[in-house]
């Protein structure tokens, strides 16, 4: 469904970000993209959704497919309408707008069908409906993803972008989120396209996996191999070699080289 | 006795006032760009009415929506070639891009009004002062504080009920959530500046019926608006109205008990205090800040 | 600031100096020349137009130094310039002081007004204190005109006799001249000596982030109200020669619309660089006059009875215009501009 191809993206026409970079996320499929900070992964869904000009960055080599229609350096707003849809890291809620409002934004079309989709997430969030009328501004960072979430739902997507979901959340409610992402995959077979740095639960999820670093892909495959790749384990997973979680006593002080550079 | 009729005389007044800064902060609320232009266009607009009017002779209930479609055109206009261009620029670049828009405006009107006092016919707005007891009440001022009303009741249901409303002020919150979430932020901005454009020019149009049009004196009366829209904070509707009913009614005040003469400069002095104690003003929103 | 390649300072005195190499002496040397005669050249009409270019270069220094450096967005420059006169020619006309006494008082004066206004800076930015300034540009000719009108004439303004030097009575307009010419280059000096000081990038650095300028241990306070006495120094002095050149001051000669060119001339020379102060000056001043031989031209197009109303308009139109195309398309102004002509014309012809 989405084909990404050798993509080269630039910031204000000097700063190489991303030096070729190639993914597919199949229709109705999770695909997950790990990397340290920095790696390219925000850089890499701002490039789908269209949200590079805003930051004065540009495709300048590659090409975006969605459905076979070419979509890189499209603006914004005709992504999003094609079914698109980027749920941004930390939570960027509409502060001043309450809740019910941040949903409502959501909605692409008109105001036909608003009332079946609202229902549709609050029945996702049941937590949600209880605040309709507060201030976004101050939920809770885990209500805030949530409102996120729902309000990218609201959309219809067919891809949904999500850049981090987990950033910051309590482990519980890093649970549920990532539960709530099955359900949504699940129930409106939405294809995902997730970046994480909680590589365990990503991996746990997502049935594809690629791994960025300094603005490449060096590995990918399928979740399952790649959650067993002595390298994953030991500089995303934090597991030794038997899988035995890994004590900081027995660092060494030199760095274990990766043998895919 | 007096007293009232200074209130009643300030109300009118701040009406406009209202009616001014509501036009500034529909464009600040969602382009965050501040309209120093908003007096040029305003005159710009009523005198295009005046001329319909006098000139081509049409009756003036067909030259009020003629010339406020005018006014949509030319908000539109002043979107496309002065702001569009310089999307995300500093604060700066911004102000004096309206400045620019504002010195291109007053040229232009210059050319074709020169420096003439232009007013519209005697009696164009039926009615005439209406006498309660003691205190009487220009029914042009009454006209224009209805129109005012009306406009904040239409543009606060616009903004708080209808989609587009909503997508307004999620625009104004912020423009990269916006985009994401497939909304065009550069119609967004055009519509503003329609809207914008339209409402001052109504304000423009009931100055012409009272006080009549100067070229070189009347956009200056758009700047009293600013301590009305400061006073109430700069992105809020509610804000505009009441700022703008305090300025009118403590200028008339001062006016009937200093000095007319003080009246002049009352808004500015009133500007520089609020400036100075409440800079984001009372209703203004402030900013969450969650840790 | 760039330098050519193989220039290369080998003495602090070589580090320090504003005018450093050879070709930069010599073209000094004859700019200056050529400006002292001047006069002898040009007609009385075109030296009121360099006379009016000179006191608007020292007024725009002004500008540069409170809006270029420091970032603090100033609409009241005309204001300013009307304390100055006003305060300059009463002294003149109640004290009996001379010229040369009341206009250092003078500046003085319109620095502490200036300071006053810079006040609310330290709470608000951006268009707020644009409003600020913009109260002050409407709350100061009230003032002149209403307060005391028998003392400063009201709205007819005051007449001013010309200062005389030496037995010299400043009648012509190159004796003006000879007085704004020398002034301007003073003041040209004083601000590019501010600007690469240690107050100019405390200026800079407050500009970019006040909020990192304080934590690198620059008192912000201090200097934004610095930048503000500075500016209203500049503002002063070009008010005093403004009202000597014009034999006379009123209100409104001193109108915001006056403050807004101010900005808009800095914004086509370039913000921030003394040479775009001149160069922005020099554009704009020369367009509107440009405007008055032009308008004749396009009047023969109109319908008769426009001709005279078409140069009032024409100028506004114009400023806009070009203050609009600057902004978009080098919002460096001039001054850019003039960097690359320089960079251009030393590669030349094998650029690279």
């Amino acid at each position: 469904m989405l084909v990404v191809q050798q993509i080269e993206v630039f910031f204000q026409h000097v700063i190489q970000v991303l030096k070729g970079v190639s993914l597919t996320v199949p229709p109705g499929q999770i695909v997950c993209v790990l990397g340290a900070n920095g790696a390219g992964k925000s850089t890499t869904l701002k490039a789908i959704s269209g949200l590079l000009a805003a930051e004065d960055g540009r495709v300048t080599d590659g090409l975006i497919e969605f459905d076979g229609k070419r979509i890189d350096n499209r603006l914004a707003h005709d992504v999003a309408g094609m079914g698109i849809t980027q749920v941004f890291e930390g939570r960027r809620v509409l502060e001043h707008l309450t809740v019910d409002e941040n949903l409502r934004a959501g909605n692409l079309g008109g105001t036909r069908g608003m009332q079946s989709k609202l229902e549709q997430v609050y029945s996702i969030f049941p937590h949600l409906k209880s605040l309709r009328k507060k201030a976004a501004g101050w939920l809770s960072g885990g209500e805030q993803q949530m409102l996120v979430i729902g309000r990218a739902i609201m959309a219809d997507p067919r891809l949904l972008l999500l850049d981090e979901p987990s950033l910051g959340l309590a482990p519980l409610l890093v649970k549920e989120i990532f539960a709530t992402i099955e359900r949504i995959n699940r129930e409106f077979s939405t294809a995902i396209l997730l970046v994480e740095q909680n590589a365990a639960r990503a991996l746990e999820i997502a049935s594809y996996a690629y791994v960025m670093e300094n603005g490449r892909i060096v590995m990918d495959g399928e979740a399952q191999v790649v959650k067993e790749n002595p390298d994953i384990k030991e500089f995303y997973l934090g597991l030794g070699e038997f899988g035995t979680r890994k004590s900081y006593k027995d660092v060494k002080h030199y760095k274990r080289r990766k043998r895919w550079l | 006795m007096l007293f009232l009729q200074y209130l009643v005389a300030g109300v009118l007044t701040g009406g406009l006032y209202g009616l001014i800064g509501l036009g500034i902060v529909i464009i600040y609320k969602s382009t965050k760009v501040f309209n120093f232009a908003v007096g040029a266009l305003m005159t710009f607009c009523a005198l295009v009415c005046v001329a319909l009017v006098t000139n081509v002779g049409l009756p003036f209930w067909l030259a009020l929506p003629i010339s406020l479609a005018f006014a949509a055109f030319l908000g539109l206009l002043t979107e496309r070639v002065g702001l569009r261009p310089l999307l995300a620029q500093p604060i700066l670049t911004l102000i004096m891009a309206t400045l620019a828009i504002e010195s291109i405006l007053y040229g232009t009107m210059l050319l074709f009004w020169e420096g003439y006092t232009i007013s519209f016919p005697q009696g164009v707005l039926p009615g005439q002062t209406i006498f309660l007891g003691p205190i009487f009440i220009p029914h042009e001022f009454l006209y224009a504080f209805i129109v005012a009303t009306a406009c904040f009741v239409l543009v606060g249901v616009f903004f708080f009920k209808t989609q587009m409303g909503l997508r307004m002020r999620v625009t104004a919150e912020s423009h990269v959530v916006a985009m994401a979430l497939g909304i065009n932020i550069t119609r967004i901005f055009a519509m503003s500046w329609m809207l914008a454009t339209v409402v001052g020019a109504l304000a423009g149009i009931f100055i012409g019926n009272r006080l009549g049009l100067q070229v070189a004196i009347t956009p200056s009366l758009a700047f009293k608006a600013l301590p009305a829209i400061i006073f109430g904070g700069l992105d809020s509707l509610a804000g505009a109205i009441i700022g703008g009913l305090t300025v009118g009614i403590l200028e008339k005040m001062a006016a009937g008990y200093i000095d007319p003469k003080v009246a002049e400069i009352t808004p500015y002095i009133i500007l520089l205090l609020v400036l100075l104690i409440r800079p984001q003003g009372l209703f203004g929103e402030e900013r969450i800040e969650r840790i | 600031m760039w330098r050519p390649c193989g220039v290369i300072d080998e003495t602090y005195e070589q580090d320090l100096a504003i005018v450093r190499t050879f070709p930069q002496w010599t073209l000094t040397v004859a700019a200056l020349g050529a400006l002292a005669l001047l006069p002898a050249y040009v007609s009385g009409v075109t030296l009121n137009t360099v006379n009016h270019i000179a006191i608007t270069i020292v007024a725009l220094h002004g500008v540069n130094i409170l809006t270029g450096l420091t970032g603090q967005i100033t609409l009241g420059q005309a204001a300013f310039m009307a304390i100055g006169a006003y305060s300059m020619e009463m002294m003149v006309r109640y004290w009996g002081l001379s010229f040369w006494i009341a206009t250092p008082i003078a500046m003085l004066i319109t620095g502490v007004a200036g300071v006053i206004i810079g006040l609310p800076s330290l709470r608000i930015k951006g268009f707020y204190l644009a409003m600020a300034t913009l109260a002050a540009q409407f709350i100061v000719p009230w003032i002149i005109v209403n307060v005391r009108p028998d003392l400063t004439g009201g709205t007819d303004g005051l007449t001013v006799s010309p200062p005389s030097i030496g037995g010299l009575q400043l009648t012509s307009q190159e004796s003006i001249f000879y007085l704004c010419a020398t002034v301007a280059v003073f003041s040209t000096v004083f601000a590019r000596n501010i600007a690469r000081s240690r107050y100019g990038r405390a200026f800079i650095a407050i500009r970019d982030n006040d909020i990192a300028a304080e934590i690198m241990g620059i008192a912000v306070v201090r200097y934004k109200l610095l930048s503000f006495f500075l500016c209203s120094l500049y503002a002063g002095l070009a008010g005093c020669l403004y009202a000597i050149w014009m034999r006379g001051i009123s209100v409104e000669h001193f109108t915001l619309h006056e403050s807004i060119w101010y900005l808009g001339m800095l914004i086509v020379g370039g913000m921030g660089s003394v040479v775009g102060v001149i160069l922005g000056a020099i554009m704009i001043r020369s367009l509107t006059i440009l405007v008055t031989y032009i308008g004749p031209w396009i009047a023969v197009f109109l319908p008769p009875g426009t001709g005279t109303v078409l140069e009032l308009g024409l100028g506004p139109i114009v400023f806009g215009v070009v203050v609009l195309a600057f902004l978009i398309y080098e919002p460096h102004g001039l001054a850019r501009i003039w960097e690359r002509f320089k960079a251009f014309y030393r590669l030349w012809p094998y650029s690279y």
